[in-house]
C-alpha cells in the first residue's frame, strides 16, 4: 500500500479557516453566489477564454463568476453567454471550448511536479494521485474552491473528466502507465480508508464483480480481469505484487496497482472507485393484462 | 417435475402454439438483467470465500420449460433431502445462476448445463466440478386403468427418486469435506441449511408453491402472490414447494 502522508495541522487549520471565512462571505468570492469555470489545456491553447462582464479572465485556475455577472465563453470572435447557477462548476474543454456542466467540484487535475501537487493536496487534506501523463489528480472535498483560493499553490488546473477513461488517454487503462508504481512514492493520503481495514493478501478475496459508474469490472476465478462499458473493453489478469498489493496486468503487458480501501472497494490510480456490484432482487411484476391467462382462458373456452 | 397443471394442458398448449398465444411466456420466470444475476453470484462467491465454504451453484437452465423441471427437483431436494445431504448443503454457500453468468465469474466452469456446480473459492484459480446426477425419467401423467391413489403413489416415488439422486450426488461431492468436520460442525451445517436455504430465499430464486392450482410466490406482495389461474392438475406433495428461478432477460 502507498505510504500515508501526514497533513500538517497548521495547513488543515489554515485551509479550514480560509474556506470557512470564504463561505461566510468575509473575503474573496462569495461561494454561495458564485459559479466556477475551469478550462482544460486544449481550450487554453486554442485561446478560448471566460469573460465576466466583458472582461477576459486569467485562465490557469478556476474562475469564480458571481451569479449577478454576465458570463460568456469567447472563442475567437464568437461569444456564447452562459447562464451559470450559484455553486455550479462548469468545464470548458477542447479546442472548440465545449461547455460541460455538472463538473465534480471534488476533483481536478493539476499540471505540477510531485512536490507542488502534494503541497496543494495537503492544503485541503486531499489526495494527489499520479496520472499516466505526468500530471496529478487532486481528489478531495472542495478541491476546486481550494484551487481558487490558493492559485499560487495549485498552479495550472484542469477539470477532471470521466472521459479520461477513454483508452487513448486513460491512466490505468493507458499503455504508458507502467511507471505509476514508481511515481506513487509521492505518497497518497488514505483518509478514506475504512477504519481498521487491512487489505487482503489473499488473491482469492478479490474475485467478484465490481462497478464504477457504468464500468463493470470482473475479477474472475481463473485470475482473469475484464473491464467493460463506456465503449471500453479491456482484459488481462490480476495478481499480487511483492508487497501483497493488488495489481492489474493488461493484455498489452502494462501493469496498474489497485488500492483496496475497504472490504468491497477497489480504487484505481485515477481515483475511480469500484464497488462490488449491488444485488438486485427483482420485484415480481404484475401480469400484463394484454397477455392471455392461458389456463383460465382455456377453462372458460372449453 | 413439471407443474402438473401445465401438463394437463400440454396438448392444448401445443395446439395453441399455432395461434400465437404465448403460453410459455406467460409462465416465464422472473427476468432480471444478466448484471443482476452476476451481482448475486458475485456476492455468493465472496461470501463463500470469506467463510471458507465451497460455493454450490444451482444451475438455471436457459430453456424456460427446463427451469420449472429443475426448480421443482431442486426445491424438493432442499425441502426433503436426507440429513447427510442437508449437512453437505449447509457446509456450502448456495446460489442460483445460469451457466452463461457463472462462466463470467468462473470461466473454468464445466461445459453444458449440469444440475449443480461446486466451486472451491479458496484460491485462484478456483477448482470447479460438476454435480450432474442422472435423474429418473418423468413418469407418464396417466396410465390406463390406474386409480387416483396409484397415480399419486407413482408420482411420489418419482419425486423421492429425484431427491435421492440429488442427495447422493451432493453428499458424494462433499464427502471429503464433511468427513473432515467435527460432529458439532455437521450439526451446525445441517441447521444452517434448514435455517438459511429452506426458510429463506436462495440467491437467484424465490421459493414458490403450487399444489396444482396456481403458483404462489413466497415473499411476493399479496396482490401478486397468485401467478396463474387454477387448472385441473395436481402436484406431488414433496414437489409442491419449488425454486422459482430468476431468468436472464432476453431469454
Amino acid at each position: 500500500m502507498a505510504r500515508r502522508t501526514p497533513i500538517p495541522d497548521r495547513l488543515r487549520l489554515r485551509t479550514a479557516l480560509t474556506l470557512a471565512c470564504t463561505l461566510a462571505g468575509c473575503t474573496g468570492p462569495d461561494v454561495a453566489e458564485s459559479a466556477l469555470f475551469v478550462l482544460d489545456d486544449e481550450a487554453r491553447a486554442a485561446g478560448v477564454a471566460i469573460e465576466i462582464s466583458g472582461e477576459a479572465q486569467p485562465a490557469d485556475g478556476p474562475i469564480a463568476a458571481p451569479s449577478s455577472a454576465e458570463v460568456a465563453v469567447r472563442r475567437g470572435t464568437e461569444r456564447e453567454p452562459i447562464d451559470a447557477h450559484p455553486g455550479e462548476v462548469i468545464a470548458i474543454e477542447g479546442r472548440e471550448g465545449r461547455v460541460r456542466r455538472g463538473v465534480d467540484a471534488a476533483r481536478l487535475v493539476v499540471d505540477a511536479d510531485r512536490e507542488q501537487a502534494l503541497r496543494f493536496a495537503e492544503l485541503g487534506g486531499m489526495q494527489a494521485i499520479p496520472l499516466a501523463d505526468g500530471r496529478f489528480l487532486i481528489d478531495g472535498e472542495n478541491a476546486m474552491w481550494t484551487a481558487l483560493l490558493f492559485p499560487e499553490v495549485a498552479g495550472r488546473v484542469s477539470p477532471w473528466s470521466p472521459s479520461r477513461l477513454d483508452v487513448s488517454n486513460a491512466g490505468w487503462l493507458s499503455p504508458n502507465d507502467a511507471t505509476w508504481a514508481a511515481r506513487t512514492t509521492v505518497g497518497i493520503d488514505e483518509t478514506d480508508v475504512q477504519p481498521d481495514f487491512v487489505p487482503s493478501s489473499d488473491l482469492a478475496a478479490y474475485v467478484g464483480a465490481y462497478v464504477a459508474d457504468d464500468l463493470v469490472l470482473v475479477l474472475d476465478a481463473q485470475g482473469g480481469m475484464h473491464v467493460t462499458g463506456r465503449g471500453v473493453e479491456r482484459h488481462g489478469t490480476f495478481g499480487l505484487d511483492d508487497r501483497a498489493q493488488l495489481v492489474f496486468r493488461f493484455e498489452n503487458g502494462t501493469m496498474s496497482p489497485m488500492r483496496t480501501t475497504g472490504e468491497d472497494e477497489l480504487r484505481d490510480p485515477n481515483g475511480l472507485r469500484f464497488h462490488t456490484m449491488p444485488v438486485v432482487t427483482p420485484a415480481l411484476a404484475p401480469r400484463d393484462p394484454s397477455v392471455p391467462e392461458p389456463l383460465g382462458n382455456l377453462l372458460e373456452g372449453l | 417435475m413439471k407443474r402438473r397443471s401445465l401438463l394437463v394442458y400440454g396438448g392444448i398448449a401445443g395446439a395453441l402454439a399455432t395461434t400465437g398465444i404465448p403460453l410459455l411466456d406467460a409462465f416465464a420466470q422472473e427476468r432480471v438483467p444478466s448484471d443482476g444475476l452476476l451481482a448475486g453470484l458475485s456476492e455468493a462467491y465472496r461470501a463463500a470465500q470469506r467463510a471458507g465454504r465451497p460455493l454450490l451453484v444451482l444451475v438455471i437452465p436457459e430453456d424456460n420449460g427446463a427451469r420449472w423441471e429443475r426448480g421443482s427437483a431442486l426445491g424438493a431436494f432442499l425441502n426433503h433431502g436426507t440429513d447427510d445431504a442437508m449437512t453437505a448443503v449447509g457446509s456450502c454457500e448456495l446460489t442460483c445462476a445460469p451457466m452463461t453468468v457463472l462462466r463470467q465469474l468462473v470461466p473454468q466452469a464445466p461445459p453444458g448445463e449440469p444440475l449443480l456446480v461446486l466451486v472451491d473459492p479458496a484460491r485462484v484459480p478456483a477448482s470447479v466440478s460438476a454435480i450432474d446426477p442422472a435423474l429418473p425419467p418423468e413418469p407418464p401423467y396417466a396410465v390406463d386403468g390406474e386409480d387416483w391413489e396409484a397415480q399419486r403413489t407413482r408420482e411420489d416415488a418419482y419425486v423421492d427418486a429425484q431427491i435421492a439422486a440429488i442427495s447422493n450426488a451432493v453428499v458424494a461431492a462433499l464427502a471429503t469435506r464433511i468427513a473432515a468436520s467435527t460432529p458439532a460442525q455437521r450439526t451446525a451445517a445441517r441447521a444452517r441449511a434448514i435455517d438459511t436455504y429452506r426458510a429463506h430465499r436462495v440467491r437467484g430464486s424465490y421459493w414458490a408453491f403450487s399444489g396444482g392450482c396456481g403458483v404462489s410466490v413466497e415473499d411476493a406482495p399479496p396482490q401478486l402472490e397468485s401467478m396463474v389461474a387454477c387448472g385441473m392438475g395436481h402436484t406431488p406433495e414433496r414437489a409442491r414447494r419449488f425454486l422459482y428461478f430468476f431468468a436472464p432477460s432476453g431469454h
